[in-house]
């Protein structure tokens, strides 16, 4: 006898959720709301995934604006093969985080990448912004990068990254490089995800706050 | 800016793998199977290769993908499967650098040890009465 599991309904807070998101994203710069696809898997539980595509160039800032919107979410995952991002949410009441056990050790990658056009002094930087990234638990494919040593004041990197990943693990990429590396963008249509680091040798550009009397 | 390390055996090696997995027991249960190459390894030599539009699997099949691989040189494989949403993920791993890594520690221990040989040699010399060789110590 074949028993073929129901979907368990979402509670009005949850479709709210849904709503606010696509709604949030349709408002980036870039995105089209029309073509935004969503699917969702309501069959579990405990809780319930998400998977937008057609999405428009994303920011970490972005996830962390849909991150504030739901405190349940368990983890937010993008695939820049398929394009989509993967939102996966605790029901109400259910669940809590875990934290993550296992981590490769930077010993076993083999990966190599060839930085011969970057400044000597920044090498090391980049080296292991990229060792950081391949050492990540989700990471088991050699990735492609283009370096952009266009700019006076820092590199713009555009990896090819074929594996799904964490935007967690991202953070906490950015994290360990923060002192050169500022950011993650996350070029969907384009299948890239751009970071962006600082040169060692560039001064740092300072803010001036200007206050106006009125 | 990646540099490949991956020998043509190798890639050689994988075609065979695909090509024997499309004639397996199991693509005549799954006929509507297709695999992909996702890339190139990054924790040891070796390809990931992505299968999709999958109706069953077994234990048994999953034998055959080991046996297959090793066949044609794999050391062996590791497999994911994506319920939600369908795909399997198959790792043909080969022995390569990433395996072949000797811990720091053992070779500073075969050091020390090459070392008070020689040094213990070269007391033999000068006195090999106070000094004998380990052969004499139990004789």
């Amino acid at each position: 006898m074949v028993r073929v599991r129901k979907p368990v309904a979402l509670q009005p807070e949850e479709s709210a959720f849904i709503e606010k998101t696509l709604h949030y994203i349709s408002s980036i710069h870039g995105a089209v709301a029309n073509k935004l696809i969503l699917s969702t898997n309501t069959k579990f539980p405990t809780r319930y995934i998400l998977l937008i595509r057609g999405l428009p160039n994303m920011s970490m800032e972005d996830f962390e604006q849909i991150r504030l919107m739901n405190e349940n979410i368990r983890s937010i995952q993008v695939n820049m093969t398929d394009e989509t991002i993967q939102i996966d949410v605790w029901r109400m009441g259910q669940g809590e985080p875990k934290k993550k056990k296992r981590k490769r050790t930077n010993e076993c990658i083999i990966s190599a990448y060839d930085l011969s056009s970057v400044d000597n002094r920044d090498r090391k930087c980049l080296s292991r912004l990229l060792m950081q990234l391949n050492a990540l638990e989700e990471i088991e494919c050699q990735f492609d990068i283009q370096v952009d040593t266009s700019q006076p004041e820092f590199y713009r990197l555009d990896l090819s990254i074929f594996d799904q990943i964490k935007i967690g693990s991202l953070r906490l990429v950015l994290h360990e490089c923060r002192s050169f590396c500022r950011t993650f963008e996350f070029d969907f249509p384009h299948k890239i995800i751009r970071a962006k680091c600082l040169r060692l040798a560039a001064p740092l550009t300072r803010r001036y706050l200007r206050i106006k009397r009125h | 800016m990646n540099v490949s390390n991956l020998p043509a055996h190798i890639i050689q090696s994988v075609e065979y793998i695909i090509n024997d997995l499309h004639a397996s027991d199991f693509a005549d249960q799954n006929v509507d199977v297709n695999i992909d190459m996702v890339g190139v390894l990054n924790y040891t030599m070796g390809v990931k290769l992505r299968l999709t539009f999958v109706d069953s699997f077994e234990d048994d099949d999953v034998c055959e993908w080991r046996n297959i691989a090793r066949s044609h040189g794999a050391s062996g494989i590791k497999t994911r499967v994506h319920t939600s949403s369908g795909n399997i993920d198959l790792n043909i791993e080969y022995k390569g650098p990433g395996r072949t890594y000797i811990p720091k520690i053992w070779m500073l221990r075969s050091a020390l040890i090459l070392v008070a040989s020689w040094s213990y040699h070269q007391l033999h010399q000068l006195e090999n009465g106070r000094y004998p060789f380990p052969t004499e110590w139990f004789a």
